[in-house]
């Protein structure tokens, strides 16, 4: 049809707001498709993994070994299987962590090279192979024997590789795991052995109680209390959520710009609407080709973009794989996604396009001939503003605003959407550096080495600490879980802070300021809690709220010992400045702060790649609506702008007429975003923090605020630039050839 | 010599054929005089009052305004040239459909470093108690009236008219004719009037008939007739 031939000359007269919503599309679809198959797909390959290699439902240390593992896997229709474990120092900084092979609980898969058959053959994790340059075939020395790397392997209680549960980051290079056989292991005396236990019922209470009977649990740990067992599920769920958000706002946004610039083209067009009905056009046929620009753009939009969006999941899922430790990931629901990637734009533009053009094509022919209705409307608003104090500047651009209501709403809506994902990557970062930094003003620890059981000699060095968990109920009336410690009062590693930053001495019995929310509770009240482990009840007189993110009670030693019924002087764990010998076989953990450390800079270089794609994809958005609406605005003022050069206005006079006002919305998009996006943080950090059993902090620091504002003013400016080099294209002669108002 | 053109070649490329819209036009006009140049479509009388305007160039020739050469200013000169010394008339008003009476004359009054008051001025051409009105409101007389006072409310040198009655009835016309008459005496403006209507000439100081880009007739009218006296 001939009329087709105009759509393809349309879209190329205007090709930069053609072009615009393209792009939008396309990096809505992109978002749609990358997310919603990278997240989907860790989650469906974490599930399968822990169903298939029976992830563990808990861990547990007892004083002594369980004699009667099959008679109670008979009576508790329960997976019991003991592992040893040791902390292997690899070199001077490094440790691996050797893991026994196991037969029924977290069953080990290999990802690379093979299983383990021999004496003497071990698997490692690949992350820390590839950190330390080992590979299938290398050898390694452990104590006196020497292995040879068969494989690389995960183990879904080691998907996030931490060293202890007080670390928040990985540190490839520093820690790693490693598996060898059970007859392996026996032959080495060093380490100790743990139990872990797979519930097919709701029994694990009968069988705690049944454990518990002849000897004593000395650690118990629920699978979903385990951080590098769990963070990958918020890591994962925060890919689904961003996939099912972030996507839909920009087609929301892209579909209203669509619209306006389609009610624009059909405005421009009414006196040829008018001819082509009297010349006998049908208004399906109009409607069609109308339609035709839409769905041009959603086409191209979808079909490009779901391919990017394709190559956009392996790049997100690549993060995935080097965070975590996980088999092959495979792809879950990658063909529903793709096809509803592909028609998302459709859903959103068709409907809403067709709307606004109806409302044009039912207008009479000879109304559209006359082009009576595209006679400009002084609104109600703007006959009402009383504005005679102002200047004519002032005035001209606060009419200027009312009358463009929507295309500004358009662009205050794009700039604080823009802000708030560039916000986000800043505020995540100033989150965890909060965090981290927080951390190590606490504990100025460098070592913390965690016992596998009581204690009772007084250490040679260093300060004592003990720990167990305890359940309490918080103000809804749900058990929660978090750790009681008792410490030396006269440690000088621990250092805590009250709300008004004031130092805490470690007399009193301090909860953190998250969890006595939480809990409902104020200094001077009593925290009623139960040891997890025991059960024995435990009041606790809480002396000082601290501030902390973590979830916590510190209380000094001698008192712990006594609500617990411990022995007084015994302990659990040593805090030093220092290295100390101390027996492998006697210890659980040995957290090292300068691996922390090490392991947060990697983290940070990983968080500085994402704001580097969330600083690009606001500038996209922010420099595609800015530029668009601004030249509908330029376009729709075109006669203005003409008469005002004819008048003898300059370039620039007209520059900050018109377009003026739009510094004003970018300021107030940018500052309503800003007290947004701690909200928004604050309820999604909600979700990854309570299964990661803490409180993330959402924060942003004044410098990176002011920096994100300087970089969407300058997308801004950007994007006005161009939008001025068209102002300067508007020929007087535009005027000239007006007929009428 | 108020106005002094000499020689004014322009010629135009529509496609790949050239179009010549003046053949060296010269014309002098004095200082307070009305002069209107009459000629058929395509004559080339738009060409003259927009280079004469500063919003088109020249190919050849000169045209002196009260001293200056304006075929020889950059395009910022031009732009001053335009706010300080020229006021624009045009044939559909050109109003600024948003803005009150009031402030499409206050628009043009904005950028001068010596304005008419507006009201003065909008008083002058009978719009006083319209003031708050669009334009969409008024009659076409009534939009043309805000369009001259908008362009004398800078107090211009010139007044350049392109067909000011062109779309106006007989005796809105007729009206408007008679402003534009009372202005030139008042404030001793020079105007310049483009139009295809002849009957106008009566009431001009100077008449130019132009042809395909050429002068056919340059003549000064000794027996001057008021507006209201002209009949078409």
């Amino acid at each position: 049809m001939v009329l087709n031939k105009k759509v393809k000359r349309t879209i190329l007269e205007n090709k930069s707001r053609y072009l615009g919503s393209f792009l939008l599309i396309l990096l809505s679809c992109m978002l749609y498709t990358g997310f919603n198959i990278s997240g989907p797909s860790v989650k469906h390959t974490v599930d399968e993994f822990r169903k298939d290699n029976k992830m563990e439902d808990a861990s547990f240390i007892m004083q002594k070994p369980i004699d009667n593992v099959t008679e109670l896997e008979r009576e508790y229709n329960i997976l019991l299987e003991s592992r040893k474990t040791l902390d292997y120092k690899y070199d001077d900084d490094k440790t691996i962590r050797i893991l026994g092979a196991t037969e029924k609980v977290n069953k080990y898969s290999i990802t690379n090279g093979n299983a383990l058959k021999n004496s003497g053959d071990l698997l490692i994790d690949r992350e820390f192979a590839k950190a330390n340059k080992l590979e299938c075939g290398s050898k390694i020395k452990i104590y006196q024997g020497e292995y040879v790397i068969t494989g690389f392997f995960s183990t879904p209680d080691y998907t996030y590789i931490l060293k202890t549960e007080n670390d928040m980051v990985v540190n490839h290079n520093a820690f790693g795991v490693a598996l060898i056989s059970k007859e392996d292991f026996s032959n080495i005396p060093e380490g100790y052995s743990y139990y872990m236990v797979k519930f097919n019922e709701e029994n694990a209470a009968q069988f705690k109680e049944e454990i518990s009977k002849n000897n004593i649990i000395v650690k118990w740990q629920n699978a979903d209390e385990i951080t590098r067992i769990t963070t990958i599920d918020g890591d994962a769920d925060s890919f689904v959520q961003v996939g099912s958000l972030v996507p839909f706002i920009i087609l929301i946004i892209t579909c209203v710009m669509v619209s306006v610039f389609i009610w624009r083209l059909l405005r421009d067009e009414f006196v040829q609407l008018g001819t082509l009905y009297a010349l006998g056009y049908k208004k399906s046929v109009l409607l069609r080709y109308y339609l035709s620009y839409p769905f041009v753009l959603a086409i191209c939009g979808g079909i490009l973009g779901t391919i990017a969006g394709v190559f956009f999941s392996k790049v997100l899922m690549s993060v995935f794989i080097y965070k975590y430790n996980l088999p092959q990931l495979s792809g879950h629901n990658i063909y529903s996604t793709l096809f509803v990637s592909i028609i998302l734009p459709f859903i959103f533009l068709i409907p809403v396009t067709y709307i606004v053009i109806h409302k044009a094509l039912k207008r009479p022919a000879l109304e559209l001939i006359k082009n009576s209705g595209n006679k400009v409307k002084v609104g109600f608003i703007e006959r009402r503003l009383k504005l005679q104090f102002f200047n004519f500047n002032i005035r001209f651009r606060i009419k200027d605003m009312v009358r463009n209501l929507q295309m500004k709403g358009l662009i205050f809506v794009g700039i604080a959407f823009a802000s708030l994902l560039l916000l986000f990557g800043f505020a995540a970062n100033d989150s965890i550096n909060y965090m981290f930094t927080s951390m190590v003003d606490t504990y100025t620890n460098e070592f913390d080495y965690k016992f596998n059981s009581i204690q009772t000699m007084a250490p040679e060095y260093g300060e004592i600490e003990s720990f167990s968990p305890v359940i309490a109920k918080d103000k809804n009336g749900k058990e929660i879980t978090f750790i009681a410690y008792g410490i030396d009062k006269n440690a000088k590693l621990v250092k805590f802070k009250d709300l008004d930053s004031n130092p805490v001495r470690l007399d009193n019995t301090v909860i953190s300021a998250p969890l006595a929310a939480k809990l409902g509770l104020n200094e001077g009240d009593i925290l009623n809690a139960k040891n997890k482990l025991s059960l024995k009840e435990l009041p606790i007189k809480i002396d000082k709220l601290v501030e902390d993110y973590n979830n916590y009670v510190y209380m000094p030693i001698d008192i712990f010992n006594k609500l617990n019924d411990y022995p007084q002087g015994s302990y659990m764990g040593i805090l030093s400045d220092k290295r100390l010998e101390i027996d492998d076989s006697k210890l659980v953990s040995v957290l090292v702060a300068k691996d922390q450390k090490e392991g947060f800079k990697t983290y940070m270089e990983l968080e500085k790649v994402m704001l580097g794609i969330l600083g690009l994809i606001s500038f996209m958005i922010g420099l595609i609506l800015i530029y668009v609406i601004t030249t509908l605005s330029i376009e729709s003022n075109k006669q203005s702008i003409s008469l005002m050069k004819i008048l003898g206005y300059g370039d620039k006079k007209i520059g900050s007429l018109i377009l003026g006002t739009n510094n004003f919305i970018v300021i107030l998009g940018y500052f309503v975003s800003v007290p947004l996006i701690l909200v928004l943080m604050g309820k999604l950090f909600e979700v990854i923090g309570s299964q990661m059993n803490v409180n993330i902090p959402s924060r942003i620091s004044n410098i990176n605020i002011f920096i994100c504002f300087v970089f969407m003013f300058f997308t801004y400016k950007f994007s006005e630039s161009l939008c001025k080099r068209k102002l300067a294209r508007i020929s007087m002669a535009d005027s000239l050839k007006n007929r009428g108002e | 010599m108020f106005l002094e053109i000499k020689n004014l070649k322009k010629t135009y490329n529509a496609g790949n054929v050239p179009f010549i819209a003046l053949k060296s036009v010269s014309m002098t006009l004095e200082k307070g005089q009305i002069c209107v140049i009459l000629g058929p479509s395509g004559s080339g009388k738009s060409t003259l009052i927009n280079i004469l305007g500063g919003i088109d160039y020249a190919d050849e020739g000169t045209v002196v305004v009260d001293g200056t050469d304006i075929t020889k200013l950059k395009d910022k000169q031009l732009t001053e040239y335009r706010k300080d010394q020229v006021g624009f008339v045009f044939q559909f008003y050109n109003l600024i459909p948003n803005l009150t009476v009031y402030e499409n004359v206050e628009i043009s009054a904005n950028i001068s470093k010596d304005p008419e008051d507006i009201m003065k001025m909008l008083d002058a051409v009978g719009l006083k108690d319209s003031k708050d009105k669009f334009p969409r409101e008024l009659s076409g007389g009534q939009q043309q009236r805000v369009s001259i006072a908008r362009a004398l409310v800078k107090k211009p040198k010139i007044l350049l008219c392109d067909e000011p009655t062109g779309a106006l009835d007989f005796e809105m016309a007729t009206e408007v004719l008679k402003l534009i008459s009372e202005i030139n005496r008042k404030f001793n403006t020079t105007v310049l009037i483009i139009t295809h209507n002849n009957a106008i000439a009566d009431m001009a100081n100077k008449v130019i008939k132009l042809r395909s880009g050429q002068i056919v007739e340059d003549r000064l009218n000794t027996n001057l007739i008021s507006p209201e006296r002209i009949e078409w």
